[in-house]
């Protein structure tokens, strides 16, 4: 038999985007994690309100309105990681950025040198999905690593 | 307690309502967006909406006749209305037209989910009440 040249992946991404399914995805890919011995990092982003819009509200500081939505989502990112798996995901390794899914998603890739990426094709319900809807389906096109894309539980 | 409430978001400024609904959907509300008073109702009428956030200046239907729209075709759903100008005279005015609340801008997004989280928390509080009157 030919000797194989596939090893396992180090690094594994789990991108959530806070739907119910971001409970499952995080304690799966944690637990992938220990048994393949992998480094885990989970992701989230929030829009890029500047890059989406780009223009000026009156009365509104859209800068202090953004650093509320990341608090936010950092905040939300710890209650999910701690529910699910405790302080077992180091903080640096919960990541709340700002961009496109996709965009993000590849640039962790490169940063992190990521090996495999987990994630769900959950549909979030209301006026962002059509921002995040379709991020697995779109990766899934130009890949540039494996991927595990789990059902919705 | 938010899950599965639909939040209707109404500005005429899309980084506004899309901050509000990213805020409100990490919190685990579903939220839409409409840019004036018309497609609010266009929206409300396709969607069940458990709540309105309305900015009171907007082209072709400003919040408060959008305001009174709602209270005539969707009585039960609670309105919370959002401005920059002239406060104090707009926030007599939203009162008195039946707004459930009102936030002056600017605002903190947080302050606004409170809100909405206590609206949501007296209606439960009044139908649950309403159904114990109702079982005695």
């Amino acid at each position: 038999m030919k000797k194989t040249t596939v090893e396992r992946p180090k690094t594994i991404l789990c991108y959530i985007d806070f739907t119910k399914n971001s409970y499952y995805l995080v304690e799966y890919a944690y637990q992938l994690g220990r048994l393949i011995d992998a480094e885990l990092f989970i992701l989230h982003t929030v829009t890029d309100i500047k890059r989406a819009a780009g223009f000026y509200v009156p009365h509104i500081n859209t800068d202090k309105l953004e650093e509320e939505v990341i608090k936010a989502a950092r905040d939300k990112m710890y209650e999910i990681t701690s529910k699910m798996v405790g302080d077992k995901i180091d903080s640096s390794h919960r990541l709340v950025k700002r961009g496109s899914p996709l965009e993000v998603i590849n640039q962790v890739i490169e940063e992190k040198k990521i090996e495999l990426l987990v994630l769900s094709h959950e549909i979030s319900k209301g006026t962002l999905s059509g921002f995040r809807s379709d991020y697995a389906e779109k990766f899934m096109k130009n890949a540039t690593i494996p991927f595990l894309v789990l059902p919705v539980k | 307690m938010n899950n599965n409430k639909n939040i209707l978001v109404v500005d005429d400024s899309d980084d506004l309502t899309h901050v509000i609904a990213e805020f409100l959907s990490i919190h685990g509300y579903h939220v839409f967006t409409a840019n004036d008073g018309c497609d609010a109702l266009e929206r409300m009428e396709k969607k069940d909406v458990d709540a309105v956030v309305s900015d009171i200046h907007m082209p072709r239907m400003d919040g408060f006749t959008l305001m009174t729209e709602i209270k005539n075709r969707y009585p039960e759903t609670p309105i919370i209305l959002i401005t920059g100008f002239s406060v104090s005279e707009a926030k007599k005015m939203a009162f008195e037209k039946g707004a459930d609340a009102f936030v002056a801008k600017p605002f903190h997004l947080k302050e606004l989910k409170n809100v909405i989280d206590s609206i949501f928390s007296a209606h439960q509080d009044k139908s649950e009440l309403h159904n114990r009157r109702r079982i005695r």
